[in-house]
């Protein structure tokens, strides 16, 4: 070994190592699925035309047809369960958090195969429980109507306490227990006031406090009412704050504070179904998905945050995004993700129904 | 000066005027709103800059949709009449035992809720391409068979309330003078249950036609109906177009009815 120090062979090995597991990335990125069909369950309409544009369409230049199995996650799971036993329906799917959940615990999903994801190392997640992996962020917080805010004299709420203030009565929505956005709102209430997630009534009865016009159900009914002003303020999410500001709209996004905590995040997963056939193609579904380029292009319209710490870092330069989402390192170690595994999903509902009717 | 009576039926009409309106308030909101240029993420009524740029701005999977839902439906209903026809025929005049539970039977279609029946359907089709290797799950023949289902009673219901209703007289004079079964049903029978079928077949259309519940299951990204496109677009995003894509739909509608009456005469279905 002459010549070649203790120092320089470890570099050597290790700069080999480096080009090895590179390779092997860029072959995982490259391999063909000529003749393979995925069905892919995503949620329908502008949500799924994206995820062509920027993840399919790259899937389709290495051969894979694909079918897209349009619905949303509790659907899909549902025709997931009806075709037990007979061949599965769906390869590849997208999973909100309570799914992921009952999923996992009743095996419907396959373990996911991390030497198939090599984009997993570019993000901020890992693998859950072995089976999901997170794609995106969905950041909850206040949306309001930043004009009628400064035309009224509004004071700017802090935190999802401060809506009970009486100069927001009936000005607000609050998300009906349909709606995604209203476990996170609840549970941060809940926290707030002694509760959790296994003990959310605390949080029903703060929500009520706030005599919120109506209870939202539809994203899109509540997006007519902000747009119309007669809503001003409502527990939401980022991504609606962007779209309506997109519309033209004059929209704020406030990122409440629980404690030392700022923000909510949830989680959005994609997993792979148990006995699908095209498990591989599944995989570089996934890791295509978590692919910055995709990343970025998905986030900019759907107004989600990436997982991929290079994507949150290219985004966070532009200047309409990073005003209504929480991009930085710094940020997103400080907000509060709700622990699904707490909920007790019947009771809650039940729960709700008999505060909010009572 | 009004009399009493005067007064009472003006009242009346008046009263009728509103329970009307209100009935076309929803079609009068949504048409207008589709003119309004620019509005955007929200149905603004009245419009504030009328123009047609919603109408313009259809996307192509909401008429790929349209002509998923129509062509689905349209087959649905004419299968269901030939199949309702004869159901109703064999329940009115077969002089079968046990008719009622029939009739039941017949019925059961539409007291199951249609998401129960879409679940039910799309674990029936896995089993069949499981056990026969026949694939109907996300298929437009699967949407066409699960349609005919929920939309088969409806075409026993008004042909077998018509039927009730037919002299029977009029097969036996048929009969004695010469004509065969099947030239009495054709010349006699049928004309006179025409509205009825045509009746029955437009309750299976329209309700093929504007189903969610039961077609979310069964639909594909192939084979997506129109009102399954709108919900799944609705779920995230508002565009005044869906608004444009309804409004012709309910022009449309309007229109087909108009032509059928004209054709086949609606006024004659058994009330």
């Amino acid at each position: 070994m002459s010549g070649l120090t203790r120092r320089s062979f470890t570099t050597a090995l290790a700069s080999s190592g480096l080009m090895l597991g590179a390779r092997r990335a860029s072959a995982q990125d490259q391999k063909r699925f000529d003749n393979v069909t995925l069905r892919v369950g995503v949620f329908g309409g502008g949500w799924k035309d994206a995820i062509q544009s920027f993840v399919g369409s790259k899937l389709e230049a290495r051969g894979v047809k694909i079918e897209y199995v349009p619905g949303n996650p509790a659907d899909n799971f549902a025709k997931i369960v009806a075709a037990r036993g007979a061949a599965v329906p769906i390869d590849v799917m997208e999973i909100s958090p309570a799914e992921r959940i009952a999923m996992t615990r009743n095996g419907f999903l396959e373990d996911l195969p991390e030497a198939h994801i090599p984009n997993l190392k570019k993000t901020s997640v890992s693998i859950t429980e072995g089976k999901a992996v997170a794609y995106h962020m969905v950041q909850n917080g206040i949306v309001y109507r930043a004009d009628r805010f400064e035309a009224d004299k509004l004071p700017l709420p802090k935190t999802l306490m401060d809506l009970q203030n009486s100069v927001y009565a009936n000005k607000l929505a609050f998300p009906d227990v349909v709606n995604p956005q209203h476990w996170p709102a609840v549970t941060l209430l809940a926290l707030a006031n002694g509760g959790s997630e296994s003990n959310p009534e605390p949080g029903f009865a703060a929500a009520k406090k706030m005599r919120p016009l109506y209870y939202y159900s539809a994203a899109v009914e509540l997006a007519q009412k902000m747009s119309l002003g007669d809503i001003v303020a409502a527990p939401w999410h980022a991504g609606m704050a962007l779209r309506l500001a997109n519309a033209g709209q004059k929209m704020g996004m406030i990122h409440p504070t629980l404690g030392d905590k700022r923000g909510e995040i949830e989680f959005n997963y994609l997993g792979i179904v148990k006995g699908t056939k095209n498990a591989e193609a599944a995989a570089a579904f996934i890791n295509q998905f978590l692919d910055t380029e995709s990343q970025v292009n998905f986030a900019k319209p759907m107004g989600v945050a990436p997982v991929n710490i290079e994507a949150r870092r290219q985004l966070a330069s532009d200047p309409v995004i990073s005003k209504f989402m929480l991009l930085s390192e710094e940020d997103l170690a400080k907000t509060y993700t709700m622990d699904w595994n707490k909920v007790n999903v019947e009771k809650w509902r039940a729960s709700w129904l008999r505060t909010i009717n009572g | 000066m009004l009399t009493a009576d005067a007064l009472r039926r003006r009242l009346g009409y008046a009263f009728v005027l509103c329970v009307f309106v209100f009935l076309v308030a929803p079609l009068i909101v949504v048409s207008a709103s589709s003119f309004d240029s620019g509005a955007y993420f929200a149905a603004r009524f009245p419009p504030h800059e009328l123009g047609l740029k919603w109408y313009r701005e259809i996307p192509p999977k909401y008429w790929h949709a349209l002509g998923v839902s129509f062509t689905a439906a349209s087959v649905a209903s004419v299968i269901s009449a030939a199949l309702g026809v004869l159901a109703a025929l064999g329940i009115v005049r077969g002089k079968l035992p046990g008719v009622e539970w029939l009739r039941s039977f017949f019925r059961m279609p539409l007291q199951i809720p249609l998401v129960v029946t879409g679940v039910v359907f799309l674990q029936f089709y896995y089993s069949l391409q499981a056990l026969m290797g026949v694939r109907l799950a996300a298929t437009l023949p699967g949407l066409i068979v699960a349609y005919v289902f929920v939309g088969m009673p409806y075409v026993v219901g008004t042909v077998g309330a018509m039927l009730e209703r037919l002299n029977p007289r009029l097969d036996e004079a048929a009969a004695i003078l010469g004509c065969s079964r099947w030239r009495t049903f054709w010349s006699v029978t049928f004309p006179i249950i025409r509205p009825s079928i045509i009746a029955g077949m437009l309750y299976a259309f329209v309700v093929a036609f504007g189903d969610v519940p039961l077609s979310i299951f069964l639909s594909s990204s192939s084979y997506t109906t129109l009102p399954v496109e709108i919900f799944n677009t609705l779920q995230f995003d508002f565009n005044p177009s869906v608004l444009a894509i309804s409004t012709l739909i309910a022009a449309m509608s309007v229109v087909s009815l108009w032509v059928i009456q004209r054709l086949v005469g609606l006024d004659m279905i058994p009330r």
